[in-house]
Formats: C-alpha cells, sequence, structure tokens
C-alpha cells in the first residue's frame, strides 16, 4: 500500500500523510482481530477440549429426567380364574415444581375440584424448590387422569405430568379380604396373600431416563434408556369364588342375627387339602384403604386362637379307636360329676346320677363326661401325639401371615384337670383353620393334609407352576376314621346333638361344640361361648369338609342352632355345585346307651 | 482510458469482486440457515407444526437481503450518498416511532420491534448502517474538502452528532448491546478517519460513562442489570440471570470436538438455552457441531474481517475506507460480543451474530453492508499483477 499511495492523486502529501497514519491502525485493527479471534479459540479449546467432559455431564443431568415404570402387580385369582385382586391402568399425577410454581393456584384449582385433593397442600407441592418432580396423586385410574389433563391442558396450565402406577382392584370388595388382604400405600402387601406372596405378585420396577426439555416433555429424537419393568406373577388360589361369595353372605346373615362377635367358616376338599372357602364375619373392603379398621383386617381364621369344645371329642375319640382303646359299641358308665383337682365337673345336661352310655352315645350327645372316661385308657403323652398328628400346636402353614399354632400344653405338664378338659375341647386352643384340617383327616381316611389356599403361580409367559404338594402324615387308621366318621352321622341324626345340619339325602358326619370363652388372663368369662360345627358329606364317601365358628352369640344358641344352619347351607350349596350325589348308604345305628 | 482498453483488460463485473469474502458470507448465512433450522424444529411453541417454519423464513431474509445488497453494490457512489441519507434519516425516523404506542413493541423487556403490516422491523440495525455510511460522508467530505492532515475538532463534531443522535434512541430502548456496538463503530470510523488520539481516548471514556448512566439512571431494566451482574459469577442464579449464560456454556461444552451432529445436541433439542436461533445461536453450532464447527464460524468471520480491512486499506477515496472501517467494526465487535457472550467471557447482550442469528432485520442490513463493501472494493479494484487500482471512472463510464 505505501508503494502506491503516493499515486493517489487529489489527496496529495496530506493524503499519504493521513494513509499512513491509518495504516498503522489499520493494521493495530488486525492485530486487535487476530487477538481477540485467539483468545475465542483458546475459550473454545477450553470449554470443548479440556473441560468438555464435565459440561457433557452437566449437560446430562440437567436434561434427564428419571421416571419408575411401575410393574403391574400379579392377579390373585380363584380356582377358575376369576379375579379377587388384579391391577388395572392407573397413573401417578406428578408436576415439575419448577415449572408449576406461578400457575400453583390454578392447578391446585383443578386438582382439588376433580380429584378432591387438597387446596392448600398441593399449592406447597406445586412450589416445592429446588426440585424438579413431587408426586400429587398417586394411582388415579386413567379415565380419570385424563379428564383432569384434559382440563389443564384446556386451560393452558402446564408441568403436571404423569406415570404409570397401576391401580389395585379387589373386585368382590369383602368377600374374600381376610385371605386376600390389601396393598398399602407404599405398594407392599399388607396383608393376607398380598403380604405372604408380596415378592412374587410385585414384578420388578422399570425405570426409563428420559432426556427432557425444560417443560417436561420428552424429546422425540434425544437418547432415552428403558428398562422394562416385569410385571408381577400371577398367584392362583383354590378358592371357589362363588362359594366364597355364598359362605359369606350366609355367615354374615348368622353373625348379625344372634348379634355374635365374629364368624368363620372354611370349607376344604378333603381329598386334597384345598380351600374352596374361607369366610370371615365382619370383614373389610380391601378398595378403601382410608378406613381400615385392624380388628377387621385381620383374619381370625388363623391369627385368633379359642378352646374349640366339643368338637375336640371327635379327635379324642378317633385316638381312643385307633389306639384300639374303644369301639363304637363300647360300653361306658358315666358319672353325673367328675371332680379333678378340685373342679366339678358336669355334662350338658346337668344330671346328678350316673347315665350308661356307648362311646357313640358320648360323641353324639356330646358327653364331656363320657369323653373323659372313655379317655382314661389312654395315656397323656398317647393322647397328645394323636392331637399333634391332627395338626394341633403347630401352624398349618397355609401360606398367610400371621398365623398361630393355638396353644397344646405339653402333656408333661398336665394336672389331672387339663388332661380331662383337653379331652372335650377345653384347656387348649386352637385356631378354625387347625381343627378343620384336623376333621378332614377323619373325612381323609385318617390322612392328615395340610390346608392349601395357593394351587399354583402362572408366570408372564403362561406357564403354570404348582405350589408344593401340601404335606401329608397319617394321623389314625382307616378304619378308625371310618368309624368315627360313621359315630358322627349320629350327631345329626334326631336325638343327636347337632340335627340343624342335617341335609336330606345325605349322610351327614358332623360334630357340635360349644365352648366358654377364655379371656385373656387365663381365666374364663363369665357368660358368652364360642359355637361351632364341623362337619363333612357324604358320610360314607367324604368330600368336602366344613367347619363354622361363631363367636359369642348374644341368643343363646349353641354349636347346633347357631352353626349347625350356616353349615347345612354352606354343605348343600358346596355338594350341589360340585355335583356330588347322595351315596344312598343308611347309617347302620349304634345304639347310643345301653 | 479507453473503452477499448477497458474492453480487453478489465474483467467483467461479477469476476471483480472479492470472492473470499463472498464465499465466507455464503459459508455463514448457509451455515446459520443450519443452525437456525436445527435450534427450532423442535420447539413447538416457535415453529407449531411446520419444523421448517424458520428454515423457510431465514432463507426468505437471506434472499431478501441479497437483493438488497446487490442494490447497493451496483449503486454509483455518488448515489450512495443519497441512499446513505435516506437510510440514515429512514432509520432514525424507525428509531423515534418506536415510542410511539402501538407502533413498538416491546421484546423482552426492550422496545427494539416496529411493527409494519405483520412483519417486525428493528430499526436499530439499519441505523448501524446509516451511522456507519453518515459517518463516512460528513468525515470524506470533511476531510477532502479541506485538505488537512489531521481533522480539527469541527470535523469530528458533526460526525458525532451523526452517532450520537440514534445512539442515544437506541439506549433508550435501551438496547445496550446495540449501544455498544455503536460506540464501537464510531471509534473504529474516527480512529480511522486519522482522529487524534484524545478524541479516541475520548470516545471510549464516553463509552464507559454511557455505560455507567444506563445502569445508574435506571434506563436497563432490571433483568440487563442482572444479567450484567451474572456475568461475574453465573453461579449465584443459575435459574435465574445466569441461566442464559451458563446453560450457553453448557451446550457448547457438550459439544465436545466433533459435535453431536445436527439436530442431535441434547442440550440444544431440549430447549435449555433461550433464543437460541437468535442470540445464542453460535451455542447450536458449539453443541452440535463441536470445537471443529465453532471455530470454523470463527475463522470465517476473521477472514470476513480481514477481507474487509483490506477493502478499507484498498480503497480509492476517503469515504470508501472509512465506510469498510465501519462495517468491519460492526461485524467485528458484534461477533466480537455475541461469540464472546455465548462463551461467557462477555455480559449477556442481546445482539445479533451477523449471518448467522435468525433475525430479518439484521439479515437485511448486514448483507446491504456487505453491498457496500463490494461496492467499494470493486471501485479500487487493481489488476493483477499491474499494480493499478481500478478507479471510480470505470463504473463511472458506464
Amino acid at each position: 500500500m505505501a508503494g502506491s499511495s503516493a499515486a493517489r492523486g487529489r489527496h496529495g502529501a496530506h493524503g499519504a500523510l493521513r494513509l499512513r497514519r491509518t495504516q498503522f491502525r489499520l493494521r493495530i485493527f488486525l492485530l486487535v482481530i487476530a487477538f481477540v479471534m485467539s483468545l475465542f479459540a483458546a475459550r473454545l479449546f477450553q470449554l470443548q477440549g479440556v473441560d468438555a467432559n464435565a459440561y457433557a455431564s452437566m449437560a446430562q443431568a440437567e436434561g434427564t429426567r428419571s421416571v419408575t415404570l411401575h410393574a403391574a402387580r400379579g392377579q390373585i385369582l380363584d380356582r377358575d380364574g376369576a379375579e379377587l385382586a388384579s391391577s388395572i391402568d392407573a397413573v401417578a399425577i406428578t408436576a415439575d415444581p419448577s415449572l408449576t410454581v406461578s400457575t400453583a393456584p390454578s392447578i391446585a384449582a383443578v386438582l382439588s375440584d376433580e380429584l378432591g385433593l387438597d387446596y392448600f397442600s398441593t399449592v406447597d407441592k406445586l412450589r416445592t424448590p429446588d426440585t424438579r418432580f413431587v408426586y400429587l396423586a398417586r394411582r388415579i385410574p386413567t379415565w380419570k387422569a385424563e379428564q383432569v389433563y384434559d382440563r389443564l391442558a384446556a386451560e393452558g396450565l402446564s408441568g403436571v405430568l404423569q406415570e404409570r402406577d397401576p391401580l389395585r382392584t379387589y373386585p368382590e370388595t369383602d368377600v374374600a379380604a381376610n385371605l386376600v388382604g390389601v396393598v398399602n400405600a407404599e405398594g407392599e402387601g399388607g396383608s393376607g396373600l398380598e403380604q405372604e406372596f408380596n415378592a412374587i405378585l410385585q414384578g420388578t420396577d422399570g425405570e426409563a431416563t428420559y432426556v427432557t426439555a425444560p417443560s417436561g416433555e420428552y424429546i422425540p429424537m434425544a437418547d432415552r434408556t428403558v428398562t422394562e419393568p416385569q410385571d408381577g406373577t400371577t398367584l392362583v388360589t383354590t378358592i371357589d369364588r362363588d362359594l366364597q361369595w355364598y359362605a359369606n353372605r350366609r355367615l354374615a346373615v348368622q353373625v348379625r342375627a344372634s348379634d355374635a362377635e365374629w364368624g368363620v367358616a372354611i370349607t376344604v376338599d378333603a381329598r386334597t387339602g384345598e380351600i374352596y372357602q374361607f369366610s370371615q364375619v365382619p370383614s373389610f373392603d380391601p378398595n378403601q384403604l382410608s378406613d381400615l379398621d385392624l380388628d377387621r383386617v385381620r383374619n381370625r381364621g388363623l391369627q385368633d386362637v379359642y378352646e374349640p369344645g366339643s368338637v375336640q371329642k371327635i379327635l379324642t375319640f378317633a385316638a381312643l379307636l385307633d389306639a384300639g382303646l374303644v369301639l363304637p359299641t363300647t360300653r361306658l358308665v358315666v358319672p353325673g360329676v367328675i371332680e379333678k383337682d378340685g373342679f366339678d365337673i358336669r355334662d350338658y345336661d346337668d344330671r346328678t346320677e350316673k347315665a350308661r352310655m356307648t362311646a357313640t352315645g358320648a360323641l353324639a350327645l356330646s358327653s364331656n363326661l363320657g369323653t373323659i372316661v372313655a379317655a382314661e385308657r389312654m395315656a397323656d403323652e398317647q393322647l397328645a401325639g394323636y392331637l399333634r398328628s391332627f395338626g394341633l400346636g403347630e401352624p398349618t402353614g397355609v401360606g398367610l401371615p400371621g398365623e398361630s399354632g393355638g396353644i397344646l400344653a405339653d402333656p408333661q405338664t398336665w394336672t389331672d384337670a387339663k388332661r380331662a378338659t383337653v379331652t372335650f375341647g377345653q384347656g387348649l386352643s386352637v385356631t378354625a383353620l387347625q381343627m378343620t384340617a384336623a376333621v378332614a383327616a377323619i373325612a381323609n381316611d385318617g390322612e392328615y393334609i395340610a390346608p392349601q389356599l395357593v394351587s399354583g403361580m402362572r408366570h408372564q409367559d403362561g406357564t403354570f407352576e404348582p405350589a408344593p404338594a401340601p404335606e401329608r402324615h397319617r394321623a389314625v387308621s382307616e378304619q378308625a376314621a371310618r368309624d368315627v366318621a360313621a359315630m358322627m352321622t349320629a350327631v345329626t341324626e334326631r336325638g343327636g346333638t347337632g340335627p340343624q345340619g342335617a341335609i336330606p339325602d345325605y349322610l351327614v358326619a358332623a360334630k357340635t361344640g360349644t365352648s366358654q370363652r377364655a379371656n385373656p388372663d387365663g381365666g374364663y368369662y363369665a357368660s358368652g361361648a364360642t359355637v361351632s360345627y364341623a362337619g363333612f358329606a357324604p358320610a360314607d364317601d367324604p368330600r368336602f369338609v366344613t367347619y363354622v365358628v361363631i363367636d359369642n352369640p348374644q341368643d343363646g344358641s349353641g354349636g347346633g342352632s347357631g352353626a349347625g344352619p350356616v353349615f347345612r347351607d354352606i354343605m348343600s350349596t358346596v355338594l350341589q355345585r360340585y355335583s356330588i350325589p347322595p351315596t344312598g348308604a343308611r347309617y347302620e345305628r349304634v345304639p347310643l346307651s345301653w | 482510458m479507453t473503452t477499448a482498453y477497458r474492453r480487453s483488460v478489465e474483467p467483467p463485473t461479477w469476476r471483480r469482486l472479492d470472492w473470499l469474502l463472498l464465499a465466507c458470507v455464503v459459508a455463514l448465512c448457509v451455515l446459520g440457515s443450519l443452525l437456525v433450522w436445527s435450534a427450532t424444529a423442535n420447539r413447538t411453541y416457535l415453529v407449531e407444526d411446520d419444523p421448517t417454519a424458520f428454515l423457510t423464513r431465514n432463507a426468505v431474509n437471506i434472499l431478501i437481503g441479497s437483493v438488497l445488497g446487490v442494490v447497493v453494490l451496483v449503486t454509483d457512489h455518488r448515489w450512495l450518498r443519497v441512499l446513505a441519507a435516506v437510510l440514515y434519516l429512514g432509520s432514525l425516523a424507525g428509531l423515534l416511532l418506536i415510542f410511539v404506542p402501538g407502533v413498538g413493541t416491546t421484546v423482552n423487556g426492550s422496545h427494539s420491534w416496529l411493527m409494519i403490516g405483520g412483519l417486525s422491523v428493528q430499526p436499530a440495525e439499519f441505523a448501524k448502517l446509516g451511522v456507519i455510511v453518515g459517518m463516512a460522508l460528513v468525515l470524506a467530505e470533511r476531510a477532502e474538502g479541506r485538505l488537512r492532515d489531521h481533522l480539527s475538532d469541527s470535523d469530528l463534531v458533526p460526525a458525532l452528532m451523526i452517532a450520537a443522535l440514534p445512539a442515544v434512541l437506541i439506549l433508550l430502548q435501551p438496547d445496550l448491546g446495540t449501544a455498544m456496538v455503536l460506540i464501537a463503530v464510531v471509534f473504529g470510523v474516527l480512529a480511522l478517519a486519522g482522529a487524534p488520539k484524545r478524541w479516541l481516548v475520548g470516545l471510549v471514556a464516553l463509552g464507559a460513562a454511557a455505560v455507567y448512566v444506563a445502569i445508574s439512571m435506571g434506563v436497563l431494566a432490571q433483568y440487563q442489570l442482572l444479567r450484567f451482574s451474572a456475568f461475574t459469577d453465573p453461579s449465584l442464579d443459575p435459574r435465574g440471570a445466569g441461566y442464559n449464560t451458563i446453560q450457553a456454556r453448557v451446550a457448547i461444552g457438550n459439544g465436545g470436538v466433533f459435535g453431536e451432529g445436527l439436530f442431535q445436541g441434547s442440550q440444544t433439542q431440549a430447549g435449555f438455552v433461550p433464543e437460541q436461533h437468535t442470540d445464542f445461536v453460535f451455542t447450536v453450532a458449539g453443541e452440535e457441531l463441536g470445537l471443529v464447527g465453532a471455530a470454523t464460524i470463527i475463522v470465517l468471520f476473521a477472514v470476513l474481517l480481514w477481507r474487509a480491512l483490506r477493502i478499507a486499506r484498498n480503497a480509492e477515496d476517503i469515504f470508501g475506507r472509512l465506510a469498510a472501517v465501519g462495517v468491519a467494526c460492526w461485524f467485528g465487535f458484534q461477533a466480537f460480543q455475541n461469540i464472546g457472550m455465548c462463551l461467557g467471557i462477555m455480559p449477556v447482550t442481546g445482539v445479533p451474530l451477523p449471518f448467522v442469528s435468525y433475525g430479518g432485520t439484521s439479515m437485511f442490513a448486514s448483507l446491504a453492508a456487505v453491498g457496500l463493501l463490494q461496492n467499494i472494493h470493486l471501485r479500487a479494484v487493481r489488476r493483477p499483477g499491474l499494480g493499478v487500482v481500478v478507479r471510480s471512472q470505470l463504473l463511472r463510464s458506464r
């Protein structure tokens, strides 16, 4: 430039001078530009080359949101596949408080209107500082949630999001509630099968990590990693939903009519130990988690123990027959009163003079003293051994939480009075399920089968995995069992204690029970009784065993009159339902007295 | 010179253009279009259901700007004076109109926009060009008329007045970024016009004072102040004033050496960086094209500025030199400001990156300025090997 500047005509020397000056300044400009550009390059290199990893992870953390993909909980089905508990599509309504700070009142107004959420706490949640995720409501049915989102969208409110959050429903409401149980707010089984098989039912939650826009929307083309949830396994029970429903309603009628505290009815298949129905009154509605009364949630049939009373005599006589110490026709001389350890024990009829009865008579007429007299022939240890092999003193292992084993004291600690009362069902405690299983062993020709509630699991791939076979063992001989069954038919005959349980055309073996209620202090309540009725049919080819227990009825009813009719109705229903024909056998009458 | 001589020796006009400069501009426009497209394709609140909406609009802007540029290019430089006067007065009127309620609109707390028939126009963009040409005209006339070595104080005052009027209006909007660009332009033009050092020092002092006054007098909106203070430590308020700075830096840092690929940048596609298709478009390049892409843009600007200063150096008259320097200062300072803010080494002020950012008026004015540079260049082209500057008469005698 310098060389050519002189030629620049009309600017002349002045122009050349200025040009030189500007020339210098232009060079400075170029230098400045070079400097600034180098500065930028260095900065770029620092950001993208040196610190790149740090920024990339900042970017990663900033724009991602992890959501739990809740696995659907496995269903609980009855023996025919009907649902006792199932999971339906539902969502958790969540929010990104960084987006809802300013619109919190409007959003909360919609949510409290549509879902009944508390307005003020919702506003607080929507304004939670320093987080981009809060739960507003859990397990909202999808259709309901859609209404909410439609309304929010219509009002132009954003920042409220959703994620899958299956809702547990119990179509049978209170009918099988004590068996099936409930899922608590944390999604864990809180009682019943839901609790016992929680791990199997629960499945495994998945997780999705999304790259999200500040508005919380998922970004279409960005990376996402998804671990699919593994839905829970389906549990198949042995329950017959319809029978369960019927038994529950029938029992409820009786409990209500007699103003009793509670009632339990259990029906098992004598040949398999499968529980067909297991009813409890009062029960609860597992769909209404908010107002649970723990007394109702408890499964009284296996968590509560009571003194079984005269039903126990079945087991005593079975033991005596099995040991060959007594025959059904064995003649007994029974006094009016037996004194043990200073206690006077009397029969129900309060007679004063001695009676002559057969062993069958002692059972049919439910004579405490007759049972004591007959049982005198057996040693304590042996009797206790028989009772244990009938399952007393040990939980049945049916697969429900909190099962009690009842109380069967060590025979070496038995006093005379204890031994005497144990034979007719006082001084020991059982659960209703234990007693049902024990009676079922008689019905199953002397072989004890642990009761079974779960028949297996159906996996996600459709395969069925049967539950392990229940434990079986012989409690008494087949002959002894059949003899006891025959003796029990006398109970439902005219002159027995429980004709209320008789079913026309069927030969029904049964035993009534009416026991004093033990109080927690070790004594007995002054009044009130636990009444029960156990039986099976057909007596000569037993298929189903039903046991009904009603605690503390206020109408003065006993085992026969209080629990008998419930037994009869449930039993006739199950016999019809499973098309069990009458065998046509007649009872060979054994004289009750001599 | 004879017609015959010209015909035989002078290449046709299109071949005498500064092609390197043009190539840089085209490359920046193409890159810019892609980046604007990528930054907007997923922002449904901007593009609704047409992901290419901004790509199309940007292309239209480039087209209109090119037409303007060609018009300026082929305009005889005597007519340029008329054009400059119209441009200057027009932009001044526009800057005034902004303050008329109903005509001006407020974007991000700043009255920078005019709504004309559904189009939003930023008069400040044209005001930059108007000031450059206006100052170049006045200073050139003074210098050439008096044939003096140094510009006297009385020569400089009118030139400063030309700049001061729009600068005050722009500061009132308030648009600190554009005002700073104007001050840089004035500085550059005066420096190259041969203004004494005390003037240059005084101008720097004036600029600093203007910034100080703008801040202390409460002319600036609160958010603009916060951005300035956040510049010193963005982590003070990461979700508020420092947000832009941090997000921009994270996006660029996330790009690494080769970038995540166009349309693949997680921060960009997630929309974490605000105003990403306009002021923060450089961060799209940083994240999606990486160090390579970002450096390319910087190099393109470097080459562009070099060519602009070279045109200034070779300019055949004082007007040309000053105008070219003015344009170079404009592009240079604005690029410095914009990229610097994306890189976190300059405070956040809303100025677009010339040719790259989305924005109609900015694109029009920038391309018109390229036309001006080429115009100046054409009048001064040396024939290769001859060392002779092609005279303005060449154009004039056509």
